[in-house]
């Protein structure tokens, strides 16, 4: 071998080895993960799965499931549904008319605009975080979004369904270390995001919540309706950790304008604060 | 068949009793139910009530709690449209036709109390 | 179907406790010194965990869950707490509210516009309104680790998580609920509350708190079923002397679990509130 070209072969190798090196894509590492699943820590029984933290979705999906182009300073974000393999949720023609009309209409009428709880599994990917509580055999959800939570059942038992709910009724179990919710007694008063994608009270959701990282958990949710959709469909994301030093879920209240429109104002607003008005209380009347 | 208590008072935290219906106005209303809506912080139910002058008017009827009913028993599935019932109330200040259920009497004859602290 | 709510609040009440040791310990008054029987976690600290209900005495015939696959009640039971009444049938001493002379007249003014208490418009019911609910309803599940204590309320959804590391409150910041700060004293969780927003009431019955709301709490864990609240609110503009509450959180037995409670979703009374009591309809003679 020629001097020159040896060192173009070794040039080759070093090209390759940097290649290589790159740290892999998203996609690329979850393959890797998949090989060698990630093991997450246990609470102090030495068996449950710890998966306490405060978590977010990042990105849009909140704003439309199936994928928007964002604009005005919105990021734009792809479909998080993952089954059908098209994006879109299978709903039958005349669901999918009143998909059409919920979307036209919601900038009036997506409930969370009054400030009512996102539902199962908006809740999950909009902008605000959640945090997980757990000890052993306690499992529950608080949403800092309207302050909704989901305390987590046993599956031992049926749901309880004597009415519907906002947040569902969910009994779960452990499958190895993959947490499997089973959610229903759903109204069918909430949306699965702002553009009007929406469900009835057949509403049944199986959610599974797995840690792929220290601060990655992959939540995947199979949905049907039997009254909405022609069939199954599956929708899926990623909780990231939040890190910062001092996170924690903060109240979050919303306060009627003088139309009656509710905004979310933050604690560290000083809008929130009503300071003692002496001035309008009256002087004690002697009697 | 699920059994409705009804020796229990569940006597829930209501606001609403005193600026919202009228001791001085008892009322009875027989008819049936259109649609039984166990939301919070209070139930409705929807009921047609024929006139004696043969005219059918909708009344919205406000029971206590759903949550204090569901730990008596009841569900989403206790009235069903098109149960006859008979509601013993107060009915509302506005002239609206809104009443707070005190009692509920089902078609089996069964008394289930229904109303809110405050509901004599 | 009464023999079986007998057993289960049986079970609930002995749990892992041998009959010996019951019948000894219940001979003597709730003891101060650090008790032996308390469920606690691994660091040490008293176990405070599971669903509680503010009783006035013993369950008041509460749902026992499903045997049979449908929803049931137990029958029996006491009555409640009374008609919302504070103190009816043997409930816990009613709190003494001495107000300044200004704040007299304004309790006894929104005593008189009762609809406005912001809990009847689904607010935040502020501390220590949240675990002070009438007549035993609404009961409160807690989950606890070494980190904090996490109180989740069923009325209006309220939820707090208590960091138990005496961290300081922020600034900058006024809540419904306040900034909760706790620490171990023995076996008592004592619970520092301030940075309110001075738009809670404390009852329905216009008594009334401003942003100046202070509370001090102690949570302790008489017995396996029994946890003893107190709770001491200062509010130097409103109060002359300091409020001194106290009532116990009995443990729902365990086949019960706590319910939403959506306030917002469903609320459709206010619409048909009078003027005569601030509201927008005429009141019809």
């Amino acid at each position: 071998m020629t001097r020159v070209r040896a060192l173009g072969v070794v040039l080759g190798c070093v090209v390759m080895g940097g290649v290589l090196a790159i740290p892999p894509s998203e996609s690329v590492a979850q393959t890797t993960r998949r090989d060698a699943p990630f093991v997450p820590a246990r609470l102090w029984d030495g068996k449950t799965p710890d998966f306490r933290g405060i978590w977010q979705v990042r990105g849009t999906a909140h704003v439309n499931i199936e994928g928007h182009p964002g604009g005005k300073g919105l990021a734009a974000s792809r479909s998080i549904v993952v089954d059908p393999p098209d994006g879109k949720i299978p709903y039958k023609p005349e669901a999918l008319a009143r998909r059409q009309e919920n979307y036209r209409n919601r900038a009036t009428a997506d409930p969370s605009l009054k400030c009512y709880q996102a539902g199962v599994p908006r809740a999950t990917y909009v902008a605000t975080p959640l945090q997980i509580l757990q000890s052993p055999g306690n499992f529950a959800i608080v949403y800092q979004e309207n302050h909704a939570f989901r305390v987590f059942h046993p599956d031992s038992r049926p749901h309880f369904d004597a009415t519907d709910w906002w947040m569902g009724d969910t009994r779960y179990r452990w499958e190895g270390d993959m947490l499997v919710a089973d959610v229903a007694a759903m109204t069918d008063q909430a949306w699965l995001d702002q553009a009007g994608n929406f469900h009835s009270t057949e509403f049944h959701v199986v959610e599974k919540y797995r840690m792929t990282g220290a601060d990655r958990i992959l939540y995947e949710a199979r949905i049907e309706d039997p009254i909405v959709y022609a069939r199954p469909w599956t929708l899926r994301t990623t909780l990231y950790r939040v890190t910062q030093p001092g996170a924690r879920i903060i109240e979050d209240e919303c306060l009627e304008d003088a139309n009656g429109v509710r905004h979310h104002i933050s604690p560290s607003d000083p809008r929130n604060l009503l300071k003692s008005d002496y001035s309008r209380w009256r002087k004690p009347v002697r009697p | 068949m699920v059994a409705l208590s009804s020796n229990v008072t569940p006597a829930a935290a209501h606001h609403s009793f005193a600026a919202e219906f009228d001791f001085q106005k008892p009322v009875t209303l027989k008819g049936i139910v259109v649609r039984w809506e166990m939301i919070n912080p209070h139930g409705w139910i929807t009921m047609d009530v024929p006139g004696e002058d043969g005219k059918t008017s909708q009344w919205m009827i406000e029971t206590s709690n759903p949550n204090g009913l569901m730990r008596l028993g009841w569900t989403k599935r206790s009235l069903k449209a098109g149960d006859e019932i008979t509601v013993d109330g107060y009915k509302a200040k506005d002239g609206s036709n809104t009443a707070n259920a005190a009692r509920v009497t089902l078609a089996d004859g069964r008394k289930v109390f229904a109303g809110s602290a405050g509901t004599p | 179907m009464r023999r079986v709510y007998l057993a289960a609040v049986l079970g609930a009440l002995l749990g892992g406790t041998s009959l010996l040791q019951l019948s000894a310990q219940s001979a003597a008054a709730p003891p101060v010194a650090p008790n032996a029987s308390l469920p606690r976690l691994p660091g040490g600290r008293p176990d405070l965990q599971g669903l509680w209900l503010k009783s006035a005495g013993g369950f008041q015939g509460l749902f026992i869950g499903s045997l049979d696959g449908t929803n049931f009640a137990a029958p029996g039971g006491g009555r409640g707490d009374g008609r919302g009444g504070r103190g009816a049938g043997g409930g816990p001493p009613a709190p003494r509210y001495e107000y300044t002379p200004e704040a007299e007249a304004e309790r006894l003014d929104r005593l008189k516009r009762g609809y406005e208490d912001p809990e009847a418009r689904c607010h935040l019911p502020g501390v220590p309104r949240a675990l002070d609910q009438p007549a035993a309803l609404y009961p409160v599940q807690i989950i606890q680790d070494e980190k904090y204590v996490a109180l989740l309320h069923e009325a209006m959804h309220d939820v707090r998580i208590i960091p138990t590391d005496n961290s300081p409150h922020p600034k900058n910041y006024w809540a419904w609920d306040g900034d909760s700060r706790g620490r171990w004293e023995g076996d008592t969780l004592v619970v520092d509350v301030s940075n309110f927003n001075g738009r809670t009431w404390l009852d329905m019955a216009g008594n009334f708190v401003d942003e100046n709301e202070h509370v001090l709490e102690r949570f302790r864990l008489l017995d396996r079923d029994t946890i003893l609240y107190e709770a001491t609110v200062t509010d130097p503009t409103v109060f002359v002397k300091p409020i001194e509450m106290r009532f116990t959180l009995k443990r729902v037995p365990a086949e019960q679990q706590i319910l939403e409670y959506s306030c917002l979703e469903g609320e459709r009374s206010l619409q048909h509130f009078t003027e005569e009591d601030g509201g927008k309809k005429r009141r019809v003679k």
